[in-house]
């Protein structure tokens, strides 16, 4: 299909070679860069396959990567001029080094395309500037996150150090040191150039086939519903015509909220006045590294023989009316919301007291409410995806990024595990909710500086969604976690209820700040590396493996597939053989096409008959009750939804969540107690593990789902909203006389480890596939059932694994939290994903997944014959290496066999 | 007459008829003005002076705090609403202010403040009795008609103000039926003689013709009582003239300083030495200060030269003397102080009367004034200046001189501005070239003091008396000297600081 376009598209041979008048005022490098102009005439031959709009850095990096992995006809639209909204004038530093895997890696990539591939392409230097990072750390807690990212480092080949207050001064001798506890020290860190990188980019990705349009914003864009009722991106509108695509991605910054709104596609970002001030001349910084300081919210970039000065503060100033007409334009500085940062800057590097000011850049920046971006195909519209909402980490992230998001569009899904910045991470009811994306984003905002602590949670917006319990399990103390808007227990406070308030935004603003927080105090005990104070988590897992509990997981996303195609499509989906007889429940895997695990979950096979809803659907054929974890509910849905559609399976998907409350009740005495409460007989022979069916509960139909999160015998109940409390209940006076007690996931965290079940996004990630992660058994490899991802499966079983899981304990009592680096025989082979302490085995307990040195397989007797070795903020601990959990090896107890 | 009581529904009263018994002492204190020299600003620490904490401040400086909203729509006539307060330095205060809005006719909002002198007697009345006058002077003739026929036939009589006090405000003593008396002669003889003249300049002659009848109607008044109790009428033992005594009243005095909004122009009223200054926003959003008033005293010029013009040149050296009236009297014109209108022959009557009389006045007022020649000396007839309130017109501050003598109006408007524009909306800085970052890093940091200042008042009019007595010098509020300010004992207060009553009316939106 040919679109003949009116104006101002040319072929992509014809271009030509114009100087960048794309420079930032602060950039001293004149980068030429192959640019269209939109006065001349131009066509376009062929519906480019991807149209990128928006020439930040995202825009400039995705249309790149999409040109490097084979996309030739991408074309990306630039309402002004390259950088023109607000990459222009980002500080453009880069660290490597974030307390998370993922971002380390994508941090890497930005590092090597705009360190090295750029200029190996284009000949072209970026204008990168390698002259290190410093961490400035005030006090313990804040050495030992750095000590964190040094044992991180390590796995990842990143040289860091940790230095002492002495040796800090050798390196900065313009730094006061006497307020340090230590300082960690990148030596490869460094500076990017915005304009002279997104130049490059444009040079190299032109040079590939790709087209950069400037001065040609885009007006609207159409979106078609095809013959199966599925929106899809049709075309983009510009004032010189109209471009057909099935793909367009979002990368337009502060205005991406806007573009959004042309396609029907909530953004839930937020733009904030972001600042920092560069300095006079400043004799003896050249060559210095960037500082950040986290504990005074300040960084303090090197630029040239002078500083830039910046920070996150309390009191950020929202842009409440995003204008259109805002190229290479900043705000005027509101130096009493700037004033926070001078103080800090001051105290660390002093000689700026006597500093004049040579210029302030303050503009608009995007921040979302968790400051991770927004990526990923919008769940509103096919073929829309998202990449904005950087949290001024565009340039940082971007590179990592737009390779991520270009392998998104061409394959489907991304290559590394990018949950944490994907749309879907987030509830479709909350991504419009103005409040919540205001109120998250200032707290993130806030907070961007903070220690990242293991529990922490945020105090903004809670409350969002509430399950038939939260009042009862407020009164009885419960502590709640936020996940995915529900309010979901934590653990139990016995010192009576500490609820959640609304949010004070921590006094900014002249709000009155809470006062007699109590949550918020409970909270602040747990900042700390050590062991957090337990609490009673470890009472309630002991009477969990000891006693009965009750866990309330009415979160679960709850769905029903059902339709003439659901079993093809139940095959298709699921890596386990999900099609047992009704009654059963299987736990199953679901993976994208690479055989990367998307969502594990349980399936439970229905038996047709009419509505009984919410417990059943109407289904004469077959029909699968789907219960997935509450906090991953958005992308199991939209994961399932999108192969549905592009199998074009006949089949429907009903969410039922929140017409269900679920409570699982488990522990050795879970059958006693039970069955006072249920008029079904609970026998292992009439209600085997891995079954289900609908009973009665204290006078009220449930579903009853013998299944077990902690490796116990017990069941779950998923009961209607109405009868959720009279069923809670009747549990709870018949549990009495078992000592049952109310429990939360901070248990099931510690519990779920112990036994070695996979937490996705943690153990278990779309770069995982099943049999590295030690879920072969879900996968009907034996049948010829295809099943999405199967061929990757079948050749990594023919080759050997290249990585896999490992369980370690150690006997030392040192807490471990994940990303702890594991060493095989003093070399280095993974981190940590995941740990806890499982206080049934009385260990600290963790997996990770390791490689083998030489790129080999890793085979059981690599894992059984090294030693291995964990390193947590830079000490390094004996492990042992477990082929399977230490705990009920035989897996007795979900079988009800306690001897 | 006594027994007919108007119609009194909610806060609408015609209030002349229902005055409380004041609980107060008469005052001690009957000084003509505050002597020259008392405007030291020098603060020092008694003996024995308590220093107040921060509660205790706010307890003392918020006493008195008032503030009204009005309801959005015609009958708020343009203003938005309104911050008062007052803090007395004489015990008690002399001080009055007096808001309401009219009810019948054009209508309108009134706002006032008094400055009493020789007692709060006069400055009492005036706040009590003016708005009245106003509103008959100014009401058509067609409805003081309707208003005489009601009172004739002894019917419910419609309210004319309704008043926004704050409930610890003075109020009168007097039984009423005088001023009411009084108030309708006054529109008794409007309906005699007037023609009907409802177009804009009706507002300016009606404010003057309210000021000076009110000042005759209390001249004549005080003669009557003076009449009454002649010598030859012995008064029982004890029996002094009560506060409210229209002799009492006509003997003390008072300045006045009205503001009268309607249909969105404003009327300004002024007589004696208390101001009114115009807050104006400009387009860069800067504040400017504009006086609406000339002070009447020695250091205006003009208000000079026309005193010195009403009387024979011979008197030139004689009619106004260190900076005062016949060497006395501070203000050039004010109500009540009929020792420097009446003539020699009323007031030597006067001084021979009775010992309740004398009582009643202190013995710097006794006897008649050197060189008293050609009165009067002093005026009643106010100085009227009209305005129409431009978008940029946010606020205007009434205040007495108690104020002003401590800040000058610009100041008093970039307060007041800052301070509704609140912390946000703070005038951004722009550091000069020259700043490092350390200089700037002081400003800001003294920015943000004064910012934390602006939060701790909701009232502006509180927010401009803690300025007032605790500045630092640099525009924000030392707390030991405000403290300081405050817990001077009541003889010694005087000597630092006048009674000070502010009223500040929010015209426009920010």
């Amino acid at each position: 299909m040919v679109a003949s376009l009116p104006s101002p598209f040319i072929r992509g041979q014809h271009r030509t070679l114009l100087p960048s008048a794309a420079r930032s005022p602060l950039s001293d490098n004149a980068v030429p860069c192959a640019v269209q102009r939109v006065n001349s005439m131009f066509m376009v031959p062929h519906p480019p396959d991807v149209v990128v709009i928006g020439g930040g850095s995202l825009g400039c990096q995705t249309i790149y990567h999409l040109a490097k992995m084979g996309i030739s006809n991408a074309v990306l639209l630039e309402r002004d001029r390259l950088t023109a909204g607000t990459t222009w004038h980002t500080a453009g530093l880069l660290w490597q080094l974030r307390p998370s895997d993922v971002e380390v890696e994508l941090l890497a990539h930005t590092r090597n395309v705009i360190s090295k591939d750029l200029e190996e392409e284009t000949g072209l230097h970026t204008g990168w500037i390698q002259n290190g990072g410093l961490f400035i750390a005030s006090n313990k807690q804040r050495l030992d996150e750095y000590k964190r990212l040094m044992s991180l480092g390590k796995v990842y080949g990143i040289e860091s150090h940790v230095l002492s207050p002495a040796e800090t001064k050798d390196l900065y001798p313009l730094m006061n040191v006497d307020d340090l506890y230590g300082t960690l020290y990148v030596p490869k860190d460094g500076t990017m150039d915005p304009a002279g990188t997104c130049t490059t980019l444009s040079r190299a990705a032109t040079t590939r086939g790709a087209m950069v349009i400037e001065n040609c914003p885009v007006t609207g864009i159409q979106v078609k519903t095809d013959d199966f009722g599925v929106k899809r991106v049709k075309a983009v509108e510009t004032p010189h015509g109209t471009i057909e695509t099935p793909c367009v991605v979002n990368c337009a910054g502060v205005w991406a909220t806007k573009l959004g709104e042309m396609a029907g596609v909530k953004v839930p970002l937020i733009a904030m006045h972001h600042a920092y001030v560069v300095t006079e001349r400043i004799e003896g910084i050249q060559n210095m590294p960037n500082v950040r300081d986290h504990d005074a919210s300040v960084y303090l970039r090197l630029q040239g023989d002078a500083l830039s000065v910046g920070g996150y503060e309390q009191n950020p100033i929202f842009w409440e009316e995003v204008s259109d007409k805002f190229a290479f334009s900043l705000f005027d500085l509101d130096w009493d919301v700037f004033m926070q940062h001078i103080e800090g800057a001051i105290n660390r590097v002093p000689v700026l007291e006597q500093t004049g000011i040579k210029s302030t850049v303050c503009g608009p920046e995007s921040f979302t409410a968790d400051h991770k971006p927004l990526m990923g195909e919008a769940p509103e519209v096919r073929g829309f995806f998202l990449g904005c909402g950087f949290n001024s980490a565009g340039m940082m992230l971007g590179g990592g990024c737009g390779r991520e998001l270009a392998h998104w569009i061409i394959h489907g899904r991304p290559e590394k595990d990018m949950y944490g910045y994907d749309i879907r991470r987030f509830h479709s009811s909350l991504t419009d909710n103005k409040r919540w994306i205001r109120e998250r984003s200032h707290e993130s905002y806030a907070k961007n500086y903070s220690v990242v602590f293991p529990f922490d949670e945020p105090l903004a917006s809670r409350n969002m969604r509430k399950d038939p319990f939260h009042q009862i399990l407020t009164e009885e103390g419960c502590v709640f976690q936020e996940r995915h808007g529900w309010e979901r227990p934590g653990w139990f406070n016995k010192d009576g209820p500490a609820p959640v308030k609304d949010y004070d935004y921590y006094g900014a603003y002249g709000i009155r700040t809470n006062i007699n927080y109590k949550y918020n105090e409970l909270l602040g005990k747990e900042y700390t590396f050590n062991f957090p104070p337990h609490h009673d988590i470890k009472s309630e897992c002991l009477s969990c493996r000891h006693g009965v509990v009750v866990f309330n997981m009415s979160y679960f996303g709850k769905f029903y597939l059902t339709g003439p195609d659901a079993k093809k499509a139940a095959d298709w989906l699921f890596t386990a053989d999900v099609n047992k007889k009704p009654g059963s429940t299987v736990y199953t895997c679901m993976l994208n096409r690479r055989g990367g695990a998307e969502a594990d979950l349980t399936v439970s096979r229905l038996e047709p008959g009419a509505a009984n809803l919410p417990l059943a659907p109407e289904s004469d054929g077959d029909a699968y009750y789907l219960a997935v974890g509450g906090g991953v509910a958005e992308h199991n849905w939209n994961h399932i939804r999108s192969v549905i559609q592009d199998r074009g399976f006949r089949c429907q998907l009903t969410d039922h969540s929140e017409d269900m409350g679920m409570i699982s009740i488990q522990g050795p005495k879970s059958r006693e107690v039970l069955q006072e409460v249920l008029d079904s007989d609970l026998s292992n022979n009439a209600f085997p593990f891995s079954t289900h069916k609908v009973v009665s509960a204290a006078g009220h139909q449930v579903r009853a789902m013998r299944l077990s999160f902690v490796g116990e015998l017990g069941w779950e109940l998923h009961i209607p909203r109405d009868a959720c409390i009279p069923v809670y209940r009747a549990v709870m006076a018949a549990g009495a006389k078992h000592g049952i007690i109310n429990s939360g996931y901070r248990a099931i965290d510690s519990l779920s480890i112990e036994k070695g079940y996979r937490h996705w996004h943690a153990d278990l990630r779309p770069d995982d596939t099943p049999l590295e992660a030690g879920l072969g058994f879900t996968c009907k490899l034996r049948s010829s059932i295809p099943f999405q991802g199967r061929e990757r499966l079948e050749k990594q079983k023919e080759e050997g694994l290249k990585r896999h899981i490992v369980c370690f304990t150690i006997d030392e009592k040192i807490p471990m939290f994940g990303l702890e680096a594991v060493f095989r025989n003093g070399v280095p082979v993974g981190h940590l994903r995941r740990a806890d302490y499982g206080f049934f085995i009385d260990k600290t307990i963790s997996y990770g997944y390791i490689r083998h040195p030489d790129g080999g397989v890793v085979s059981s007797d690599f894992i059984k014959t090294g030693d291995f070795t964990l390193e947590r903020m830079g000490v390094t601990y004996k492990a042992t290496a477990h082929l399977k959990s230490p705990f009920d090896p035989e897996n007795k107890r979900v079988k009800g066999i306690y001897s | 007459m006594l027994g007919r009581s108007g119609t009194i529904r909610g806060c609408y009263t015609l209030e002349f008829w229902q005055y409380r018994a004041l609980s107060s002492p008469p005052p001690e204190l009957h000084r003509v003005h505050y002597p020259a020299g008392s405007r030291s600003r020098k603060s020092h620490a008694e003996p024995g002076a308590v220093q107040l904490s921060s509660a205790q401040i706010n307890q003392v400086l918020k006493a008195n705090e008032y503030s009204h909203t009005l309801p959005r729509g015609p009958a708020s006539h343009g203003v938005l609403g309104f911050y008062s307060n007052t803090l007395p330095s004489n015990q008690p205060s002399e001080d009055r202010r007096s808001n309401a809005t009219c009810l019948p006719g054009r209508g309108g909002v009134l706002f006032g403040v008094f400055d009493g002198h020789a007692g709060s007697a006069c400055a009492q009345v005036i706040s009590q009795r003016l708005f009245y006058y106003i509103t008959v002077a100014m009401l058509p003739l067609k409805m003081l008609q309707e208003l005489e026929w009601a009172v004739e036939e002894d019917r419910a009589v419609p309210p004319l103000l309704e008043w926004h006090k704050h409930p610890q405000d003075p109020s009168c003593l007097d039984d009423g039926a005088i001023s009411f008396h009084s108030l309708r002669n006054y529109w008794q003889e409007r309906l005699e003689g007037e023609e009907d003249g409802e177009q804009e300049e009706g507002v300016t002659s009606a404010l003057v013709d309210a000021f000076c009848r009110l000042d005759y109607d209390l001249s004549v008044e005080a003669q009557a009582q003076l009449l009454q109790s002649s010598p030859r009428k012995m008064s029982l033992p004890g029996e002094g003239l009560a506060l409210s005594s229209p002799l009492r009243v006509a003997l003390s005095g008072s300045t006045t300083c009205v503001a009268y909004v309607s249909s969105g122009v404003l009327h300004v009223a002024n007589l004696g030495d208390s101001r009114a200054v115009l807050g104006v926003q400009e387009q860069d959003g800067h504040w400017s200060a504009i006086s609406l008033t000339n002070d009447h005293n020695a250091q205006n010029p003009d208000e000079l030269q026309r005193v010195l013009g009403e009387h024979p040149p011979s008197e030139h050296r004689t009619a106004v003397r260190h900076d005062r009236l016949l060497g006395l009297l501070l203000p050039f014109r004010a109500f009540g102080d009929v020792r420097f209108k009446w003539s020699p022959e009323m007031l030597n009557q006067l001084y021979e009367s009775g010992p309740n009389v004398r009582s009643a006045v202190s013995g710097s007022v006794w006897g008649l004034p050197p060189h008293y020649l050609t009165p009067p000396y002093l005026s009643a007839q106010p100085e009227i200046t009209r305005h129409l309130i431009r978008p940029a017109d946010k606020f205007l501050v009434l205040a007495t001189d108690g104020l002003w003598e401590l800040m000058h109006r610009q100041t008093v408007i970039q307060l007041v501005g800052d301070h509704l524009t609140g912390l946000q909306h703070q005038r951004p800085i722009i550091p000069r070239v020259d700043m490092t970052l350390g200089s700037l890093q002081r400003l800001l940091l003294e920015r943000q003091r004064r910012v934390q200042a602006v939060l701790e008042d909701q009232n502006t009019a509180t927010h401009l008396l803690r300025h007032a007595l605790g500045d630092d010098g640099y525009g924000a509020v030392a707390p030991n000297r405000l403290a300081k300010m405050l817990s001077l004992p009541s003889d010694l207060a005087r000597r630092y600081r006048d009674d000070i009553t502010i009223t500040v009316i929010h015209l426009n939106e920010l």
